[in-house]
């Protein structure tokens, strides 16, 4: 998965060269037309690896249904930086040009925004890398078809399939329970609704607990220095009265930075990593749904919706791969024997 | 002992030894089977867990860095013995794992002393090899069979245990499950062969032989109930055939003898019948009928009508002889009656004598019977004294035709079928040039042998009529010589009275002549019809109906149609014809017989617009009046002529327009001219001590040049005025108008020696006066003034001519002048044009010329002249020329 990073970057590079070379940096108003040619817009929430390598992964896979960006679609990118309101003006103002035949968003407030925007019309939504989308208010139910315009693909595996598998390697390591689980978060939505169905799952266990501390969500990049400030109080307010560390969904558990506030200013190990470089940095796991097969599936219903289906009938779950890392090093530190099956299905994702 | 026992016993060892020695192949066969299966399986199920369990367990630590961290080796080893438990076994078989002293790390199932299972395998050298390594041991439950592998990162011997006791109930279960098998085919196939033998071979044999009883027995026997397909069936079908045909022979033997007996019956009552009815025949036929002893020449019977015609009784008869009733010598009868009695003859013509001693002619048809072992002639008689008669009648009848055939030119020939010439006409003696017996009794093959083609055709002709009965009419061309000889033929069957055809006549006349002149009328058809065609003119034929029956091409062209859809046209019923009145002309045509000649102007059925040049007569074919139509497009000539008319009315315009410019144009520039010629009188008259002589000689120049200047435009308004003003048309004679002008010019000319002639009389004609005189004068005065001869000349005449059936007069002046170029000669007649400087030859404008030919063309003529240098000049010219046209 690796090795395909670079080449995606390459051809991201280009896409976005190329959009700006013919239609921004000579000025010219793009003329959007043709019944063949289907304009859709991608909007970005934030420009974090997660959220670039998922729109990475839907570009190379609508290329490769066929898709070609100024033969057959025309696809605005759009990158409000986290900023919600600029989201929505964004959206307006690309709408001002020319009715999309689709939005595309790319995590949680891009999603909300486009829903907002778009509310009172027949355009499609299709959003990824959205973890919450019920808690956001995106959609009612997952597993279920909508019957709304929006549909897409939940950036998430169950709160209790992933304290499970947490448990199942820490509970001999942890003789006193119930297993205090630090949870520092942003108030980025899809955070407040990670924490509120961890503490959901822990309490039908019993064996563990979660114990949070949320910040201010402040706007990436420019907003990251404060909230890793506010991240380090949290670590300090938190540290004795955890015994692992748990990162949240959101801006702030993508943040490489913010793991490595969490191994260097705690002694305590972080079990949970929201990103696979998180556990490459020495986080015990990292369990998420497949990015690469996420985007590919998103791609997937676009090319479906612009096919003439009904996002409403489409319905919105995980998608089938999921990612998973191990840190070793971290395991032998905890003393901590990772079971064959874990281990084989981390597969190249292990590390020390 | 019967013949299926037999078999049977023979067949029952057999059977029993085959399923022996199949059993006991069997029981082997499955054995080793099971043991190969066996240890199959254990070798599969032990690479199974230890390539794929423990290796893939090993590996994950390795690959990992983790093969040497005891909490995990552990961990993966326990997975591993907890994944024995799911490895599939086969007959209570176990599997267990070893490690390197031997104790059981697994969970141990078997029954079996692991020690004495160890130190076997201690003994085996391949433990260290990573094979399968099979081997048995005994245990306190019997022998052990065992297979294993060594897993060497781990030390550890994982071993699959089945007791052998396991393998041998399977073996005995099979041994015994053979063997009943086997008792249970040899009964099984014994009762079913007797059953089999019973049913297909038993009971048909028997059956046959019932059915051979049968036969033997001459029963009948329709079908035996054998249907199989083999030997037995057949053998069926045989007795059945053979059964069938001993049954017809019997039913043929029976139907002759009753067909035999039946025959015998009906000839027997047939005799007697027939001699009662030849006897009754005999008697009472009408016709004569006698009995006659060839030998004494008696009459040995004789019916009643034969007793009826001679007048003897039956008694009398009896005692006739032949030449008693036969009027010819005895030995002419006896000679006849041994031809009748040899059958050389049948048909015999006599006379005999009645009882009455009347002479009748008969015809007697004798021949030979034999009655009661004696030969007799029995002789029928015809009286034919009346178709004697007939007959002399016919014959003088045909002495009548006869004389006719040969008075007729036509040349008659008869031949029998045998192709001789029974008859030919002295005509067709002559026509082949020879005598009559050189012809009449000769055959065709005489006559015509050396043409054998023609010879032949001949023959087959005869052949045909004869056959058919029938007339045939034939044509022949026979080369004479460079030529040809036609000659047109009727053959027709000539037949007897009773129908039958005996010869067959022909009458034929050459034809020659009227050939050649069919054939010269086709060729000037043929020519009529090229032309025709040919003929860049529409050419149309009409009925009387006024139906088209023909139009050549040039006639499609002109109307814009095809040729089907023109010939279908009645011309009655054209709007075209109407409307042009081209069928009021064809009708007046058609009742008068007046060819006309009219030009129309129409739009054809087929929407073609054009001027046509119609030429209509009327001729006869076939005895019947039509409408012949000439037919020439003249549309392009008309367009051409119209053009030429709107040119020529826009020309008279513009002359006219010319004309009226050059009257406007002098008009109002003599009115200055005479200003300042007045002017310089006044100067003259009043200043005239101002000026010095070369003034006054300037002044007097100028003088001269507006008088100059005044006589041109003069002649220009002269000009104008004869193309702008009316001609007043009244008849002119000629010759007073010369008379005036010779008596007004003469005095200009006193001092010069001038002859006028004048050969005859000028005629009077219809023209202006005024003008025709203008014409005259200039001519004659040119002719004196361009003359340098001591006697000037002019000549004045006329000439007569006809020209396209118009009568043209010609009128001329001639002089005896200098004479005109011919190059210039064209250039005389154009205004102010002068040949010479201004005061040579008296002076003059130079519109004179121009002035005659402008009048002369007003009265719709034309001027030309004829001038030979020094001698003189003939000035030409006509007048109403283009009204005569």
């Amino acid at each position: 998965m690796f090795k395909n990073i670079k080449p995606l970057k390459m051809r991201r590079f280009i896409f976005y060269k190329l959009f700006a070379i013919l239609f921004i940096s000579l000025g010219i108003t793009p003329v959007f037309a043709g019944d063949d040619m289907k304009r859709i817009f991608l909007v970005e929430t934030m420009p974090v690896p997660v959220v670039l390598k998922h729109s990475d992964w839907f570009l190379y896979q609508m290329n490769e249904l066929g898709y070609l960006q100024g033969e057959n679609i025309d696809i605005v990118i759009l990158t409000p930086n986290g900023d919600r309101s600029k989201a929505e003006e964004m959206i307006k103002a690309e709408m001002a040009k020319g009715k999309p035949y689709l939005v595309v968003t790319n995590a949680t407030m891009a999603a909300q925004a486009a829903q907002k925007v778009l509310a009172g019309t027949n355009i499609p939504i299709v959003f990824m890398t959205v973890s919450d989308p019920v808690g956001a208010g995106l959609i009612e139910n997952i597993g279920t078809p909508t019957s709304t315009n929006i549909t897409g693909k939940v950036h998430m595996i169950s709160r209790e399939t992933r304290i499970n598998m947490v448990m199942r390697l820490i509970d001999n390591a942890y003789v006193i329970k119930p297993i205090r689980i630090g949870f520092i978060h942003s108030s980025y939505p899809s955070s407040i609704g990670d924490i509120r169905q961890l503490k959901e799952a822990a309490e039908e266990r019993g064996d563990v607990e979660f114990i949070a501390y949320e910040l201010p969500y402040q706007k990436v990049p420019e907003g990251t220095p404060a909230m890793l400030i506010d991240a380090k109080k949290g670590i300090e307010a938190l540290e004795d009265k955890v015994d692992v560390w748990w990162e949240p969904s959101g801006p702030l558990g993508e943040l490489t930075e913010y793991t490595q506030l969490l191994l260097n200013c705690s002694e305590k190990p972080v079990v949970m990593g929201t990103k696979l470089k998180s556990a490459e940095l020495g986080a015990l796991l990292h369990l998420t749904p497949s990015i690469e097969s996420s985007g590919r599936e998103t791609a997937m219903l676009v090319d479906a919706v612009l096919k003439g289906g009904d996002p409403g009938k489409m319905v919105p779950i995980p998608p089938q791969n999921i990612d998973l890392g191990v840190n070793l090093t971290t395991a032998l530190k905890m003393n901590i024997v990772i079971p064959p099956d874990i281990l084989k299905l981390a597969g190249k994702n292990i590390f020390k | 002992m019967r013949l299926q026992t037999k078999i049977g016993l023979i067949l029952l060892p057999l059977i029993a030894l085959g399923i022996l020695v199949l059993g006991a192949w069997s029981i082997k066969t499955t054995t080793d089977s099971i043991k190969k299966s066996v240890q199959g399986h254990m070798r599969q199920e032990l690479d199974d867990f230890v390539d794929h369990t423990l290796y893939s367990l090993y590996n994950l630590l390795k690959e990992n860095g983790l093969d040497q961290i005891g909490s995990f080796v552990k961990t993966y080893q326990h997975q591993a013995l907890e994944e024995i438990q799911n490895v599939h076994r086969i007959m209570n078989g176990d599997m267990l794992i070893l490690d390197e002293t031997g104790s059981i790390i697994s969970t141990k199932n078997t029954q079996g002393d692991p020690s004495k299972l160890w130190e076997d395998l201690i003994n085996r050298s391949e433990l260290n090899k990573n094979d399968v390594v099979f081997g048995d041991f005994d245990s306190s439950e019997g022998k052990e069979i065992y297979s294993s592998r060594y897993f060497a990162p781990w030390k550890w011997t994982v071993v699959y245990l089945i007791s052998s006791k396991e393998i041998n109930r399977t073996e005995v279960k099979i041994r015994n499950t053979t063997i009943g098998v086997a008792v249970l085919c040899i009964v099984g196939g014994f009762v079913i062969l007797f059953f089999l033998f019973k049913f297909f071979f038993v009971r048909p044999v028997s059956y046959l032989k019932e059915v051979a009883r049968d036969i033997t027995d001459l029963k009948d026997v329709d079908k035996i109930n054998i249907r199989t397909k083999d030997e037995l069936g057949d053998l069926a079908r045989r007795m059945e055939m053979m059964a069938q045909s001993i049954k017809e022979s019997q039913k043929k033997q029976r139907n002759w003898r009753r067909h035999l007996e039946e025959e015998i019956k009906n000839r027997t009552a047939e005799l007697q019948s027939s001699e009662e009815r030849y006897r009754t025949m005999f008697n009472n036929n009408h016709a004569v009928m006698l009995l006659i002893d060839p030998e004494t020449e008696f009459i040995e019977d004789a019916n009643p009508a034969a007793c009826e015609y001679y007048g003897y009784t039956y008694d009398e008869f009896l005692k006739l002889k032949v030449s008693d009733i036969n009027t010819l010598p005895r030995e002419h009868i006896a000679e006849e009656m041994e031809n009748a009695r040899l059958m050389k003859r049948k048909q015999f013509y006599f006379k005999h004598r009645l009882a009455n001693g009347e002479i009748r002619d008969v015809e007697v048809y004798s021949g030979p019977i034999t009655f009661s072992n004696k030969e007799l002639l029995f002789s029928i008689v015809h009286d034919i004294t009346a178709r004697k008669i007939v007959e002399d009648s016919l014959k003088k009848s045909e002495s009548r035709f006869k004389a006719i055939f040969e008075s007729t030119t036509d040349c008659v020939l008869v031949w029998d079928k045998d192709y001789n010439y029974l008859y030919a006409n002295q005509a067709a003696i002559d026509y082949v040039g020879t005598t009559r017996d050189m012809v009449v009794g000769k055959n065709m093959r005489d006559g015509l042998g050396h043409i054998p083609d023609f010879m032949h055709l001949w023959m087959k002709r005869v052949d045909t009529v004869f056959e058919t009965e029938t007339s045939l009419r034939v044509e022949d061309a026979l080369q004479v010589g460079d030529k040809f000889a036609y000659t047109e033929s009727v053959l027709s069957p000539i037949k007897k009275a009773q129908g039958e055809t005996f010869a067959v006549g022909v009458v034929y006349r050459d034809v020659t002549e009227r050939k050649e002149m069919a054939q010269q009328i086709n060729e000037a058809n043929e020519l009529k019809e090229k032309m025709i065609s040919a003929s860049s003119l529409g050419i149309f034929v009409y009925d009387e109906i006024g139906q088209c029956i023909l139009a050549n091409e040039a006639a499609t062209k002109i109307v814009g149609a095809p040729h089907n859809k023109i010939v279908a046209q009645n011309c009655n019923e054209l709007e075209s014809w109407k409307k042009s009145r081209l069928l009021e002309n064809a009708r007046a045509v058609m009742a008068d017989g007046k060819e006309r000649n009219i030009e129309v102007y129409t739009k054809t059925t087929f929407g073609r617009d054009l001027w046509m040049k119609c030429n209509l007569a009327r001729f006869k074919m076939t005895g019947k009046n039509h409408l012949l139509l000439i037919v020439d497009d003249i549309s392009e000539r008309k367009k051409l002529e119209k053009e030429l008319q709107i040119m020529n009315f826009e020309l008279v315009q513009s002359n006219k327009e010319l004309d009226d410019f050059a009257y406007i144009a002098s008009h109002d520039l003599r009115e200055p001219l005479r200003g300042i010629s007045n002017y310089i009188s006044f100067i003259k008259e009043d200043y005239a001590e101002k000026f010095d002589k070369d003034g006054m000689e300037l002044l007097n120049t100028l003088k001269k040049l507006c008088r100059r200047e005044e006589g041109l435009i003069d002649s220009l308004l002269e000009y104008s005025r004869v193309g702008r003003t009316e001609l007043a048309y009244g008849n002119v004679d000629l010759n007073e108008v010369v008379e005036d002008i010779v008596d007004a010019i003469k005095p200009s000319f006193i001092d010069q020696n001038i002859r006028f002639e004048i050969p005859e009389p000028l005629p009077v004609i219809n023209c202006d006066s005024v003008r025709i005189n203008e014409v005259f004068y200039n001519l004659i005065t040119n002719g004196l003034k361009y003359n340098d001869k001591k006697e000037k000349l002019i000549e004045i005449g006329f000439s007569e001519n006809i020209v396209k059936k118009r009568k043209i007069t010609i009128f001329y002046v001639r002089d005896n002048g200098i004479g005109i170029p011919e190059k210039h000669q064209e250039r005389i007649f154009k205004i102010f044009k002068r040949l010479h400087v201004r005061d040579k030859y008296g002076g003059g404008s130079g519109a004179g010329l121009t002035i005659v030919k402008k009048i002369v063309e007003r009265h719709n003529g034309r001027i030309w002249l004829k001038s030979d240098i020094g001698q003189g000049t003939t000035f030409y010219f006509t007048l109403q020329e283009a009204n005569n046209e």
